[in-house]
């Protein structure tokens, strides 16, 4: 029953994180096309999606990799595979995005900044929580 | 020789090899001599050889941790493997900021999108 409790406990952690990328993406999304034009505007939205999209696919990839008790149910070879097909596919779209100038360079790392952004919000706003209780 | 040694000097080797390419392709930067062309290619190669390595150093060393937590641990599986998703979404994003860094380096390079439509096409 605890172990349940907390495997939820868990899972809404990371339900948050995500729901927080897309929040930060929309205020970076805001924020660029207040202060930059379409192109950068759309240099942070397309890295944004490309970093939640990779993060969602590991995320998924490792849940469904290991049992809620940490056992390894997957194939090996299917979890490398899936892995290297994934940083493939990050890769080839950022090669694409720049070589093609479809979108400005620097917009693109700041909108693959997104899930550093808010896992440290969320970082942040679990230990404001924490030491709140401890007072 | 071990198969880490030979990877590390294959890796050296295909570096190496890529920035000479860049330079027998672009008479400019052969006319020019010594320009800074090679050292952007050199970099951007050396850059994101290192990033990964780093990356892949980090990686194992928190997977390395959260499988023997949850080994010694089996209760704490669940929090153990979502604090590690975490960790390693944000270790990945230095490899890609090192990516994004270095396509953007090595475009610059004169001829070098000659050069990938040449490999490519």
């Amino acid at each position: 029953m605890h172990l349940k409790q907390a495997e939820t406990r868990h899972q809404a952690s990371l339900q948050g994180i995500k729901s927080l990328n897309w929040a930060v993406l929309a205020l970076f999304s805001l924020g660029s096309f207040l202060f930059g034009d379409v192109r950068f505007a759309a240099g942070v939205m397309t890295g944004g999606l490309l970093a939640i999209a990779n993060f969602g696919a590991l995320g998924h990839t490792i849940q469904r990799a290991f049992s809620p008790e940490g056992v390894f149910r997957a194939k090996k070879k299917t979890v490398v595979a899936k892995y290297y097909l994934r940083m493939t596919a990050v890769g080839f779209a950022v090669y694409l995005l720049i070589t093609r100038q479809v979108v400005h360079p620097v917009a693109l790392a700041i909108g693959l900044s997104v899930i550093v952004v808010s896992i440290t919000l969320f970082g942040i706003q679990s230990a404001l929580k924490k030491s709140g209780e401890a007072v | 020789m071990s198969k880490k040694t030979l990877t590390a000097l294959f890796s050296s080797v295909l570096v190496l090899g890529s920035a000479s390419v860049v330079l027998a392709a672009d008479p400019s930067a052969q006319a020019a001599g010594l320009s800074i062309y090679w050292a952007i290619a050199i970099a951007c190669g050396f850059g994101i050889g290192i990033a990964a390595f780093g990356t892949g150093l980090g990686m194992g060393h928190a997977i390395n941790g959260a499988l023997q937590g949850t080994a010694r641990n089996p209760e704490a599986g669940g929090k153990i493997m979502t604090t590690m998703i975490i960790g390693l979404a944000l270790i990945e994003s230095l490899c890609i900021y090192a990516l994004v860094i270095c396509f953007i380096m090595v475009f610059k390079i004169p001829d070098f999108a000659a050069v990938v439509e040449k490999v490519f096409h």
